[in-house]
């Protein structure tokens, strides 16, 4: 266990600083939705609403702080959700 | 390529909410029969690494920009039904959490990134070192995979939008293919430098599993 720890600390690295160096291009699949316009088409409106959309923290604005917080969330979620399925499964 | 709500037909992604539901039940339960304890932690930094991967999104030709999969990193380190339940939980993460990818596009882009992605790739991975054998084309065969497993959960996501009638087969896939194949060397440099540091620093991880 001990040994992992290393990877999450790269990740914790790349979702708080790297995540700020993303571009903001639309990606592969946004581009051909608009370039062959059937991206307009579709209802835009989600079905639900997330807590955290777009990566950012809706309190803190669209600014650095936020999108490093917003990672560092969605990073632990992702490591710690397979130990708590595992200890409810265990039960 | 997290497909959003209102691209797909209703009987699409019903369907495919469907079958990539089931799946994703079925490859839990069989978890269970399988030593979990100490897979456990590989998952979470697996899953950790790929969502925060997902999150940088680096510029290619002509205003598009793409970002990592990471389906092939998942299946050969943890095997390709468990990389299955990775991607799959990193993709509920960012659906419900981060409104990354709609909720009724939900089953479509696990079939695409999970099923096609990790369990595709998967087989894709393992054709190439079998064809490539020995540890010195390791790294040509990780580019490989995660290459064509990115150009496949691509031409899905082309096949799931003709289906439904939103764009044409004969337009979107090529797009999709032309896009993702600029995209896809990305996905091949960031698999393969990914698995080859792993590698080196803990070969006992990187044992081909079949689950």
């Amino acid at each position: 266990m001990r040994s992992f720890w290393p990877f999450l600390i790269i990740s914790l690295i790349l979702a708080a600083m790297l995540s700020q160096f993303a571009s903001s291009y639309p990606d592969g699949f946004e581009k051909v939705a608009e370039r062959l316009g059937f991206g307009g088409t579709a209802s835009p409106e989600p079905v639900i609403s997330s807590p955290l959309p777009n990566y950012v923290i809706p309190a803190l604005g669209t600014g650095r702080l936020s999108t490093s917080l917003a990672g560092i969330i969605g990073v632990l979620i992702c490591f710690f959700l397979p130990f708590g399925f595992y200890l409810w499964r265990r039960k | 390529m997290h497909i959003p709500d209102g691209f797909l037909g209703a009987k699409t992604w019903v369907g495919l909410s469907v079958i990539s539901g089931g799946l994703l039940l079925l490859a839990l339960k069989r978890f269970k029969t399988f030593d979990l304890e100490h897979r456990v932690p590989l998952i979470g930094v697996t899953a950790a690494f790929i969502f925060a991967a997902q999150m940088i999104n680096f510029p290619v030709a002509g205003g598009t920009s793409g970002h990592f999969m990471g389906a092939v990193l998942a299946c050969v380190l943890v095997g390709p039904w468990t990389g299955f339940i990775v991607m799959s939980l990193v993709l509920i993460v960012q659906c419900l959490i981060f409104q990354d990818g709609g909720l009724t596009a939900l089953g479509a882009n696990i079939f695409n990134m999970g099923l096609i992605g990790s369990v595709g790739g998967f087989y894709i991975y393992f054709f190439f070192r079998l064809l490539l054998w020995g540890d010195r084309t390791r790294p040509v065969a990780y580019a490989l995979a995660a290459w064509f497993s990115l150009m496949l959960a691509a031409a899905c996501c082309a096949l799931e939008l003709a289906i439904c009638g939103t764009v044409d087969l004969s337009v979107g896939l090529p797009a999709m293919l032309g896009v993702h194949a600029v995209i896809g060397i990305g996905e091949a440099a960031i698999t393969t430098a990914a698995l080859m540091a792993i590698w080196k620093a803990r070969p006992e991880i990187m044992n081909m599993r079949k689950y």
